[in-house]
């Protein structure tokens, strides 16, 4: 009898987290200190030990560029206007190629939560195109799209589908049985229960799949630069790069994709923080 | 569940004749919509052609030739990717200071496109197999290192503390409560390698390569030669499909010899 008050259950102890919880050095400034220097460092050592190995051993700039060419070209003004207008270019793509796929995915996901039937039949053909590599359809679908935007947002958004298509239908479909038994017991309609319970309760898995799809979305643009030769956009510089053997110029525009992923990930997820707080205050 | 059976079965049967027939729906369309010029750059094979190139007169000789390299690099690949993923992911997930150095740059690296990275890959190991190899193992290392890394920093500190208290080593507390808790996260990142080693392999392949399914796709594309090629993919789907379904079989196996605690 005594159990039910005696000390919670062990799992309830908060989890060892993936990020820091507190900072031993004071105040705001040392909390940030603590997160950004050992990043910082291992960037500082990582560049400096490439730099050190690739002019102790000679090793050729066709191998590994050193890190100050890199920069170099990086901070160069033609350079800077050239990787402008692609990563601009490969951004429209995968922006349109994510709305788009993005939002059937969750249409979609929505549909075959909320039908058995719409789940039974679409099921064994989600599951057969989530199998097929899908950067084998690149070339079929430059045939049918050209080698433009078109096939560029297309394939962005064939791949931005499916993460939040799987995320949005089993973030639903794990919604707690008795509260939607609770609800509809007060009457709710089958609009209500899902406006209430279902999709607040969805919202962390859908955005997690909206995060992976976007990562997607990205690969897809860059995929339909590569695979379509006149496509333009970062794709297509790393390509006309590759052909020229311009190792140190390629590295550079790798390094601009990387910020370029990142940088979206984070406007995806300030986005989501404000309209989730929005939504969920209107919910109640 | 006992009493609306006969109900229930009348939805079920309503559900497979709604498969059945969206399915035959699809298929009829598909040999009656696409036009039978080859080749205007526009047309999709008819299904008739599809499936006489996926018969015994298809060429299966290099299907399977081109499936053997694929298969081999995303083999190879995985495996260097996986070793490694595991080994660097239970590195960062025991110590918070390398974690909290390294983990933005591994996120970095995953932002970047194995397609993106498969000239440099050329570069580096050149036409043959090793190139593909090498970006299979890259694009496949991080999917395994985030999932071991979270399965470590996510074990019961409850757990480790009860058996600190009873006095068991660090290596004992490892092999006992740390790794057994592992097996489950680092198949969750096996499943999403698998899928991503044959990707990889063939983004390689479109780039540059001697053989594979990505030259011949792109082989058979050239030639207009599409009812090859989308016998191609069709065959791309039942592999991809086995390939995932045999990770599953190795995690029930795997769970099922595990001592239950």
């Amino acid at each position: 009898m005594n159990k039910v008050t005696e000390a919670p259950d062990e799992r309830v102890r908060p989890r060892r987290d993936l990020e820091p919880r507190r900072s031993p050095l004071a105040g705001p400034l040392g909390a940030a200190a603590f997160v950004l220097l050992p990043p910082l460092l291992v960037g500082l050592a990582g560049v400096l030990a490439i730099q050190l190995v690739i002019s102790r051993f000679e090793i050729s700039g066709v191998v590994i560029p050193k890190p100050t060419e890199v920069w170099e070209i990086m901070s160069s003004d033609l350079f800077l206007d050239q990787v402008g207008q692609s990563a601009w270019e490969t951004w429209k793509a995968t922006l349109i190629g994510f709305a788009l796929g993005a939002g059937a995915g969750v249409a979609l996901g929505v549909l075959m939560a909320e039908s058995r039937t719409a789940r039974f039949i679409l099921y064994p053909y989600v599951v057969a195109f989530q199998s097929l590599p899908k950067i084998a359809l690149a070339p079929v679908c430059a045939l049918w799209l050209g080698f433009g935007l078109t096939m560029k947002f297309s394939f962005a958004a064939m791949l931005a589908f499916f993460p939040v298509l799987i995320a949005t239908l089993s973030a639903l479909s794990t919604v707690s049985e008795t509260r939607l038994e609770m609800a509809t017991a007060f009457h709710a309609g089958r609009w209500q229960r899902f406006r209430r319970i279902s999709l607040p309760s969805a919202v962390p898995g859908i955005v997690s799949g909206l995060e992976i799809s976007m990562a997607f979305a990205l690969i897809g643009a860059i995929v339909g630069e590569f695979v379509a030769p006149s496509a333009g956009g970062l794709g297509q510089l790393l390509l006309t790069y590759s052909e020229a053997i311009n190792v140190a110029a390629e590295f550079s525009v790798l390094v601009v994709l990387m910020l370029l992923g990142v940088l979206q990930n984070k406007i995806l997820f300030g986005l989501v923080r404000l309209g989730t707080r929005r939504f969920f205050e209107s919910s109640r | 569940m006992t009493a609306p059976a006969p109900a229930a079965n009348l939805g079920a049967a309503a559900r497979w004749g709604g498969l059945v027939a969206v399915t035959a729906a699809l298929l009829l369309a598909w040999q009656i919509l696409p036009s039978d010029v080859q080749g205007d750059g526009s047309s999709v094979p008819k299904l008739d052609a599809v499936l006489k190139a996926l018969g015994p007169s298809g060429e299966w000789g290099a299907y399977l030739k081109a499936l053997r390299v694929t298969l081999g690099e995303a083999f190879f690949g995985l495996l260097i990717g996986f070793a490694a993923g595991v080994v660097l992911g239970v590195l960062l997930g025991e110590s918070r200071i390398l974690r909290q150095g390294f983990y933005p740059y591994a996120l970095a690296l995953q932002a970047l496109p194995p397609i993106a990275l498969a000239p440099i890959f050329v570069i580096w190991f050149g036409l043959g197999m090793q190139s593909k190899i090498g970006l299979v193992a890259a694009a496949t290392l991080f999917p395994v290192l985030v999932s071991t890394m979270a399965g470590v920093a996510e074990t019961d500190r409850g757990r480790i503390e009860m058996a600190t208290a009873f006095g068991a080593s660090k290596s004992q507390i490892r092999l006992r409560i740390v790794f057994p808790g592992l097996v489950v996260p680092i198949f969750s990142g096996l499943e999403i390698s698998v899928v991503l080693s044959f990707l990889a392999a063939i983004a390689g392949e479109l780039i540059s390569a001697n053989a594979g399914i990505g030259v011949i796709l792109q082989v058979y594309q050239r030639d207009y030669r599409l009812a090859e090629e989308f016998a191609v993919l069709m065959i791309l789907v039942v592999v991809g499909l086995a390939l995932a379904l045999l990770v599953r079989l190795a995690r029930r196996l795997v769970l099922e010899r595990m001592p239950n605690e």
